[in-house]
């Protein structure tokens, strides 16, 4: 029988190499002379699973799979276990905002955002690199943030079906221990 | 404090496993003995990540490639198509040069006659060897029994004038309209004279009977127009001689001359004719 974790570290690999086969395929243009995309499959996949647990599942959570990021999917070390235990922390810091497909759309994806957003600040500031903000917005960041929406929606569907299904599970479970209870009363006597 | 759950330590552990792995790769990078340790992570890295999702993205790039290939394919068949349509044209265009140069040439050579350059306007295929149409008539000073040479020499007589055409009778035609008088030019300086009565299309040569019946004439001499008859000047070359025939009395009669080499296909000719006959 198909258990909850492995499924959900599967994903978790699928969603990682997901973002590096595209980032390979439709390499991002820094030098802003035309559109790209740059993915964020695996942040969005770790936001969606660590948003409704408590604090320290969610610190450990952002830890480890910012380890995995860094080391298995290209990120950079130390900067993406630090930003993924951060995003998973505050995450669950508004779980009205993250529990709601409403607010939770416009919410996660400002971390795939910020994600892009503070080494392109760190490059203003420190480095000869004078882009233009609003360039970068346009031509990096548009489609970038839209996927990071879309495949949001997509990654809760999926969890929300795992779920629903697991629980199913569950329930059919405990039914069938019950009646296997009620069995062996009735054969006791 | 309060304790770790299960997926908290196990969580945990799977961060310090990591971290340790890390750290033991790190700081063993240095060390002789880390290449093989890092040289297999660096090879397990390669195989299961890096390498499939290269090769992936090189198929990616393979068809979109293919695409564009097409493409300039499509292209560049279009061109070479055009080219083979513009090498022909090329060819065609050369050769009716060679031909007007030619024929400029043999102008030069005739200035005492009356020279009228004009083209071939229709030849039809049903009749080939018997006659064909130009493009000059009794307006620019044609008139019949002239003769029509093409930059080889003779091909024909004019049979039929009007104002902007005329019709030459080719001299392989069945129904030659008159006979054409031509000379021999022979080694002694002397000539030989006779009449072109008739084209043999199986020798594929003129019937020429001779006036001197003791004329010694061998395959190769050059036959010419000598202006005795008709309304054009002498020395335009009519053919060449393949054969004599002998009678019984060992005497020549009659010689057979092969045409110019071009008779069958030539795209100008020049309507020469006596200048008093304008």
């Amino acid at each position: 029988m198909i258990r909850k974790q492995p499924m959900i570290l599967a994903g978790f690999v699928i969603l990682g190499l997901l973002d590096g086969l595209m980032a390979y395929a439709w390499q991002p243009d820094y030098t802003l002379s035309r559109f790209s995309v740059i993915p964020h499959f695996f942040l969005m996949g770790m936001l969606v699973f660590v948003y409704n647990k408590d604090n320290v599942t969610r610190i450990l959570s952002g830890l480890l799979a910012g380890l995995v990021s860094a080391l298995f999917f290209q990120g950079a070390f130390w900067f993406d276990p630090l930003y993924f235990t951060a995003a998973a922390w505050l995450a669950g810091l508004a779980p009205g905002w993250s529990n709601s497909l409403r607010f939770s759309w416009l919410f996660f994806p400002l971390f795939a955002f910020g994600y892009d957003l503070l080494p392109w600040i760190w490059m203003r500031l420190f480095t000869p690199y004078n882009g233009s903000l609003l360039l970068w917005l346009w031509r990096m960041e548009t489609f970038s943030v839209l996927l990071s929406i879309l495949s949001l929606w997509v990654i809760r569907y999926a969890a929300d079906v795992m779920d629903r299904y697991f629980k199913i599970i569950r329930i059919r479970q405990a039914r069938a221990d019950r009646k296997k209870l009620m069995h062996m009363h009735l054969s006791g006597r | 404090m309060k304790r770790f759950n299960r997926t908290q330590r196990r969580l945990l552990t799977a961060v310090i496993v990591i971290l340790a792995a890390g750290s033991i790769m790190m700081a063993l990078r240095q060390a002789p003995l880390s290449n093989a340790g890092y040289s297999a992570w660096a090879y397990i890295k390669y195989g299961l990540v890096d390498k499939p999702l290269t090769s992936l993205g090189g198929m990616f790039q393979d068809v979109a490639s293919l695409w564009s290939v097409y493409q300039d394919n499509e292209y560049l068949n279009e061109e070479l198509a055009s080219q083979r349509s513009y090498q022909t044209m090329y060819q065609d265009e050369k050769n009716r040069n060679e031909e007007l140069q030619e024929m400029l040439e043999m102008k030069g050579g005739l200035p005492e006659s009356l020279q009228i350059g004009c083209s071939v306007l229709n030849r039809p295929a049903s009749a080939w060897n018997q006659s064909f149409t130009i493009s000059a008539g009794s307006m620019q000073g044609v008139r019949e029994n002239m003769l029509a040479a093409s930059s080889e020499g003779v091909v024909g007589l004019v049979s039929h004038v009007e104002t902007a055409t005329s019709t030459v009778e080719l001299l392989t035609s069945d129904t030659l309209i008159n006979d054409i008088a031509i000379s021999i030019p022979l080694e002694d300086g002397t000539t030989v004279e006779g009449i072109l009565q008739s084209y043999d299309a199986r020798k594929k040569a003129y019937r020429v009977s001779l006036f001197n019946n003791e004329a010694v004439i061998t395959s190769g001499q050059k036959v010419a127009t000598s202006g005795k008859g008709g309304n054009y000047p002498s020395g335009i070359f009519v053919g060449t001689v393949t054969e004599s025939v002998v009678n019984d009395d060992a005497i020549i009669s009659t010689i057979y001359v092969k045409p110019v080499a071009n008779i069958s296909s030539f795209n100008y000719v020049t309507v020469i004719g006596r200048k008093d006959s304008e």
